[in-house]
């Protein structure tokens, strides 16, 4: 085949990478090497809440990502290493291009967290908003070991519903995976696309704009069955007092708490995620839950 | 449809026969809860919510996944095997269905083990390191117990995916003649119905690349979840 000159377009994509490690010793935790290219970055660490726990801000300032983007970011926290990750503010995959002589559709973010022993990670980035027509894909992967801890949630909003931009056209698919000792222990795999009836459906997202995953699992401090009963017992206490019965739903698969929100506002589901995560956090790591101050800004 | 035998045909109706006694009827898998909510009332809204987990979660998780391991089987092949174990496991998204999963496999394993047929005796011992919680580092899913002995009953991958939907499909209408509840001929037209939608979710999941195993219905993982907390039930939790 031969390709003419003057057809070819130089397709309009970032590739980025921020890869992130983190090491622990007497002075607490540290960013120790920061490797970039393309337009992720990172600020200095803050420390609210002491030396042990670095909070981090991702920073994506095109603040979106559209057709051809691959954005993968990359956080290792060493021994004893604590981090606490989120972002200033929502992400976004945006339509995706309808041209497709200048490039595929596809929109692509990949997230990975390793944990080695006795690091903790607190991943709690805010909303990540779809707009009608997107073409995303967005993958959490988190590799940790039997004494290491995770929180972590993502937030999905469909369109924006409160400007009557619903998102009946596009495709969007959710990828959690959580690896312990190299084995997968987790999969949620969410798939939304024209071809199934995910979005409308009853068993799916009964057409509901926002649905969110929180994940919690620390299987050297929840071992044992009867403390998880108790405190799920009172993690669902918390979610009745808030009226939020209908909402959220709580279960422990074998030590892994899966915290399903299903709704229609991204900051409702974030203040009962921030609610159980305050609970659990000190039973957890005996530290009480700070929240980052950008969450208020 | 070549070299079956009528003796094949008895042992996949066997092991697809409600009377199997694995605790399949034990669970409802989200549809109890369904029911409760009204989102599940009547012979269409059955049909709906049964026929879009058939041919979303069912074909894009176990159904691929039994392709993948009867392809194990077929190569001897046991990490492969045991890692797609493990994947079934891990596509279980609530407490419930993991618990339905295991519960029956462990069953199904431990009924085989009571019987007295050579042929499956020799079975369990060819295929040990595939089935004891020790050798595979966890237990065993219902789905990969299935696929064990159908390849011990030499069924080919189509009668053991075909079987497979039945059972599921024959479970769930049965929960919901209970529930709903539906009359005996409502619960035929809808294994009718129901069944009409196998070969598709077939075709799809034998299309599906590796990295596009395990679809989440999110609501009915969060119904499953919320049957651990319902007021009365039927089903286990």
């Amino acid at each position: 085949m031969i390709i003419k000159e003057t057809s070819k377009v130089e397709p309009r994509q970032w590739l980025a990478k921020l890869a992130l490690t983190f090491s622990h010793n007497a002075y607490g935790t540290q960013l120790k090497t920061t490797s970039r290219k393309g337009p992720l970055s990172v600020q200095k660490a803050f420390y609210p809440e002491g030396q042990e726990c670095a909070h981090i801000y991702l920073l994506h300032p095109p603040a979106g990502i559209v057709s051809g983007d691959e954005l993968n970011v990359e956080i290792n926290i060493e021994e004893q290493g604590h981090v606490l990750v989120t972002t200033p503010g929502a992400n976004r995959f945006y339509r995706a291009r309808e041209d497709l002589s200048i490039g595929e559709t596809k929109q692509t973010q990949i997230t990975s967290l390793h944990l080695t022993n006795e690091a903790v990670a607190e991943n709690f980035p805010q909303e990540t908003i779809v707009y009608e027509g997107a073409d995303g894909f967005n993958t959490v992967d988190v590799h940790m070991c039997d004494n290491s801890t995770y929180f972590g949630w993502d937030i999905t909003c469909l369109g924006l519903p409160s400007s009557n931009q619903y998102f009946d056209k596009g495709q969007y698919t959710q990828l959690n995976r959580l690896y312990c000792g190299g084995t997968l222990i987790y999969q949620d795999r969410i798939e939304i696309s024209p071809k199934n009836q995910l979005l409308h459906h009853m068993a799916g997202l009964a057409s509901k704009s926002v649905f969110g995953t929180f994940l919690i699992y620390a299987p050297l401090q929840l071992n044992e069955l009867k403390q998880r009963k108790e405190i799920i017992e009172v993690l669902r206490d918390i979610i009745d007092a808030e009226n939020a019965q209908e909402l959220i739903s709580i279960t422990d698969i074998r030590g892994l708490f899966v915290i399903r929100y299903l709704g229609e506002q991204a900051h409702q589901c974030k203040n009962l995620f921030i609610k159980l995560w305050q609970h659990l956090r000190p039973l957890v790591i005996e530290a009480s839950a700070i929240e980052p101050r950008i969450w208020h800004t | 449809m070549i070299n079956h035998n009528a003796l094949q045909f008895n042992r996949l109706l066997q092991l697809c026969s409600a009377n199997l006694p694995v605790g399949g009827f034990s669970f409802s898998q989200g549809l109890e809860y369904a029911v409760e909510m009204g989102w599940v009332k009547d012979v269409d809204s059955t049909l709906n919510w049964v026929e879009l987990n058939l041919s979303q979660s069912i074909a894009r998780t176990d159904l691929a996944i039994i392709k993948r391991q009867y392809e194990a089987l077929l190569n001897n092949d046991t990490s492969a095997f045991i890692k797609w174990n493990q994947h079934l496991i891990a596509c279980r998204e609530s407490n419930e269905l993991h618990l339905a999963d295991v519960a029956m496999g462990k069953a199904l394993i431990r009924l085989l083990k009571q019987l007295d047929s050579p042929e499956i005796q020799q079975g369990l011992e060819k295929y040990e390191a595939l089935i004891e919680p020790e050798n595979i580092g966890s237990d065993i899913s219902f789905v990969s117990a299935f696929v064990l002995i159908g390849s011990l009953f030499k069924l080919d991958l189509m009668l053991i995916q075909s079987g497979y939907c039945w059972t599921y499909i024959d479970n769930q209408v049965a929960a919901a003649t209970k529930l709903v509840p539906l009359g005996q001929t409502q619960a035929q037209n809808l294994l009718f119905d129901i069944t009409e939608k196998v070969e598709a979710s077939i075709q799809l999941a034998n299309s599906l690349q590796d990295e596009e195993i395990g679809a989440s219905l999110p609501r009915l993982a969060m119904a499953s979840a919320w049957h651990e907390t319902q007021y009365t039930r039927l089903f286990r939790s």
